[in-house]
């Protein structure tokens, strides 16, 4: 038996060889393209591949769901990060107040014109309450979020320390993540990894559906009640005849509609007999009855 | 089954008959009144003691009435509490809510609380020359009337709140709530508040319930009261109230196998039929049973008898009896629109319904006295049939006569009377008389009793025992690619993968056309056609703001006629949703 010289071999490596990154263009899919054509509709497609991968397993190891978690923030992520570049792109108001805000010199070099939009988020990370806060108020000018987001995405951001805790500790709760969610009910779990099992994954799972999907109908609301309000420099000149509002109104309904969520949306004449009803403007009635 | 619909398509015709307590106008309300039977002042005296009450009874039973000749009579007597009448029979509205918002707990409990705002300023409103009182009251609480109606109006249209209803949704809490009603109640001269929480059962939304109970619980203090209408089982919903320990049950249904049934009943049908004495004692005595401990079921009973063209007595009774019937099983029927889960509970029920009426028939055909009464062994009642007989208890349809002790070794058995109708209609008490005559099926009623129910295994009472194994919600396959459910509480398909909600069933009536609403004339539905293109739906006429204004724009449509299209509406959602 002979013995190494190396005192450092403390442990036997294998082969290192050239390493898998050598070309990394090959491993992204570049044939890929997107089926789904909404964002909700995108993130629901990636949430259901996801769901499918675990939903018929009698039990979920812990290892496995934690990196399933790691999954579904990532959709939301890329939800926000969709929906809100189709905004920029589809809102004239949206795509004014984003004027002012810059993006990387290689992105103007080789993004297209039409993806441009996504080059503006590239710094942010939307795994946090604040970022999704503070994106809502820089490109959409909401002022106040109402109190039934402001509550979801409070517990958003729990999921996403849980998250956190999954990325870069192996599950287990450090202190920062402990501070964020309570440190004296969590003292106890400090280092301890997080273990969520089957219903408790699903609980979470559905619940950042339900989140992502109220969320969907907060901006949508908002893009077409500001496109009414008198203050909005960028409004629009509804003229409450569906065949006549039917291009602007299709605008909105194509950024935030669902087909591939088990209710689909309702169809975009439907809400927009919905929208006419509570905002066209009431003719003052002739008294002389 | 009437209601609200027909006596709003009768105008205001005196002679009509309205079943629903709330629409009945005050002064009406204390005529129709018999206030000496013994349950009515029972349960008058349990709304008006200083602690939290359940008064529970199924659909019809008299709990709207007898709270709301409460709060009159508190009204009128300043010996008696400070009393404020809320009903929540509106509920419904709020369900889609459960599907399309973030956080509709929140909203519920705005609207549950500001309905009880605006009820505490209704009843200052009421006692005269305290018109001032209600502006104090607004300033003190900062609760205005006028924005507390748009708010409640806005959630129960499912329109999205604007800033500032947002604002007043948020500043309203219990604690606020009770300072204003104390204050309220100090106005008035009162030392006490009893609060009437009518239709606070909920069945439909099981987790507003469970809101609405938190709610009921924490406005208790030492000087207010709150007393919650609910269904038979319904508090057993939810983990956080109990029942014995947070409050004690009333009974308001009365048992038409109790002694003093027949004094009460007749009481109040005289007061409201003068020429009551004059019936024959033969039909009285059969609609009294048939009315089944539901006071106005006994007027409705006599006022269909009244009015019949049958030929003689015995038809009359007959055919009254008989569309009593299928009135109650329609109405019971019809809870599987509204909640589709429980369509095979509903069906297995009513298979029960008539097994239990069939058996009941075949038993007194063998014996002198008559036998009335079921007994199911307590172990055999598992958790999901137990269910299933409280929806028939809830619809009035079976009545819940308590548990009894029997044989060696000794066991519990749960005891149930079928509803007196269905027993009649089958001839299940006079079952050795071929005719069933009305003599002889008035003496069966009055003959003795049997001592000990009638003791079967529950399969005998159903047409095929394998219909009680498999007893289970009906849980819609995946909408997207039609996989079977596994469980009740499954999150996503197991094939695709799809998030499961629930639906919406309020969308059901949401859809409904209107030119599919009874009631309205051609010449109506062909000018809204004309005129309101907008208007196809229900769930357009729920969206819009103020419908009489917006009838009103119609060519022909006066002001009278437009509030008489907007009664027919109305009247049809509350119909359907209550």
């Amino acid at each position: 038996m002979s013995i190494s010289a190396d005192y450092s071999a403390i442990t036997n490596i294998g082969s290192l060889g050239a390493g898998p990154c050598a070309n990394t263009v090959e491993l992204f899919d570049r044939s890929y393209s997107e089926t789904a054509t909404t964002a909700i509709d995108v993130y629901l497609e990636n949430c259901q591949a996801i769901n499918k991968l675990w939903i018929n397993l009698d039990n979920v190891a812990p290892e496995f769901s934690r990196l399933l978690l790691l999954g579904y923030v990532s959709a939301v992520e890329s939800y926000f990060r969709t929906i809100l570049s189709s905004i920029i792109k589809t809102d004239k108001k949206a795509s004014a107040d984003a004027h002012s805000y810059t993006v990387p010199f290689g992105a103007v070099l080789y993004q297209t014109r039409r993806s441009m939009p996504e080059a503006l988020f590239e710094g942010i990370s939307f795994a946090s309450e604040e970022a999704i806060r503070k994106a809502l108020g820089k490109f959409l000018a909401v002022e106040r979020i109402p109190d039934d987001i402001k509550s979801s995405l409070l517990e958003f951001e729990k999921v996403c320390h849980l998250r956190h805790c999954c990325v870069h500790r192996f599950g287990k709760l450090g202190t920062q993540n402990g501070i964020a969610l309570g440190l004296e009910s969590h003292s106890r779990a400090l280092e301890k990894p997080l273990a969520l099992g089957k219903n408790e994954l699903g609980e979470v799972a559905s619940w950042l559906n339900s989140f992502v999907k109220s969320v969907n109908n907060f901006m949508f609301r908002t893009l077409l009640d500001r496109s009414t309000s008198e203050k909005n420099d960028y409004r629009i000149a509804w003229k409450w005849m569906y065949s006549r509002d039917r291009a602007n109104f299709a605008r909105f309904y194509n950024l935030f509609s669902s087909c591939k969520d088990g209710v689909p949306s309702p169809d975009m004449r439907a809400l927009y007999d919905r929208f006419v009803l509570a905002k066209k403007p009431r003719s003052k009635k002739s008294s002389v009855k | 089954m009437s209601g609200p619909l027909n006596s709003a398509l009768a105008g205001n015709e005196p002679a009509a008959l309205e079943q629903r307590a709330d629409y009945i106008p005050a002064e009406d309300l204390i005529a129709e009144t018999a206030p000496d039977s013994e349950l009515f002042k029972r349960v008058v005296r349990a709304l008006l003691t200083p602690s939290l009450k359940t008064i529970v009874g199924p659909r019809g039973c008299g709990k709207t009435h007898m709270m709301r000749y409460a709060w009159i009579q508190c009204q009128k007597d300043a010996v008696k509490p400070f009393a404020i009448y809320v009903s929540f029979n509106k509920y419904y509205r709020l369900e889609p809510l459960l599907v399309s918002r973030a956080s509709p707990p929140d909203e519920f409990h705005a609207w549950a609380l500001g309905l009880i705002v605006l009820a505490t300023y209704g009843s200052i409103e009421f006692q005269q020359g305290q018109n001032n009182a209600v502006v104090d009251l607004e300033k003190f609480s900062s609760f205005s009337k006028s924005d507390l109606e748009r708010l409640i109006g806005a959630l129960e249209r499912n329109q999205p709140l604007s800033q500032t209803e947002l604002e007043l949704a948020k500043s309203l809490t219990i604690s606020k709530v009770q300072y204003l009603i104390d204050k309220a109640c100090k106005l008035a001269g009162r030392t006490r508040t009893v609060l009437f929480l009518d239709d606070a059962a909920l069945t439909l939304t099981p987790s507003y319930l469970i809101e609405l109970l938190d709610i009921v619980r924490a406005l208790k203090t030492s000087s207010i009261a709150p007393k919650a209408s609910v269904y038979p089982g319904t508090t057993e919903y939810s983990s956080r109230f109990h029942t014995g320990q947070d409050s004690t049950d009333v009974f308001v249904w009365a048992s038409v196998e109790s002694p003093d049934y027949a004094v009460d009943f007749d009481q109040i049908a005289r007061c409201r039929f003068p020429d009551f004495d004059r019936l024959p004692s033969d039909v009285v005595e059969i609609f009294r049973f048939c009315a089944f401990g539901v006071p106005r079921a006994y007027l409705t009973l006599i006022q269909a008898f009244n009015e019949s063209k049958a030929r003689t007595q015995q038809a009359k009774v007959n055919q009254v009896v008989e569309d009593h019937l299928s009135a109650r099983l329609a109405e019971y029927r019809s809870l599987s629109t509204k909640v589709p889960k429980l369509v095979h509970l509903l069906a297995v029920g009513e298979d029960v319904l008539h097994g239990m009426v069939r058996v009941i028939k075949e038993v007194n055909a063998s014996r002198t006295d008559v036998q009335l009464t079921i007994g199911i062994v307590k172990d055999e009642l598992t958790p999901i049939v137990r269910r299933m007989f409280q929806l028939l208890v809830e619809a009035g349809l079976v009545y819940d006569a308590d548990e009894v002790k029997h044989g060696t070794p000794e066991r519990i058995y749960q005891r149930y009377i079928p509803h007196a109708a269905a027993l009649l209609t089958s001839r299940a008490l006079t079952a050795g008389d071929l005719g069933g005559s009305l003599r002889s099926t008035a003496e069966a009623i009055s003959a003795k009793r049997a001592k000990h129910p009638i003791r079967k295994k529950l399969e005998k009472y159903v047409t095929d025992p394998s219909s009680l194994r498999e007893l289970d919600f009906a849980l819609p396959p995946c909408p997207k690619c039609g996989a079977k459910r596994v469980g009740e509480v499954q999150k996503f398909c197991s094939n695709c993968g799809t998030q499961l909600v629930p639906v919406s069933t309020f969308d059901a009536c949401l859809s409904v056309r209107i030119e599919d609403v009874p009631g309205l004339t051609a010449y109506q539905l062909r000018q809204i056609r004309n005129e309101l293109p907008h208007l196809k739906t229900i769930r357009d006429y729920l969206a819009l703001q103020n419908p009489v204004a917006e009838l009103i724009t119609v060519y022909g449509f006066g002001r009278r006629r437009s509030s008489r299209i907007a009664d027919v509406l109305r009247s049809f959602v509350d119909d359907f949703l209550s």
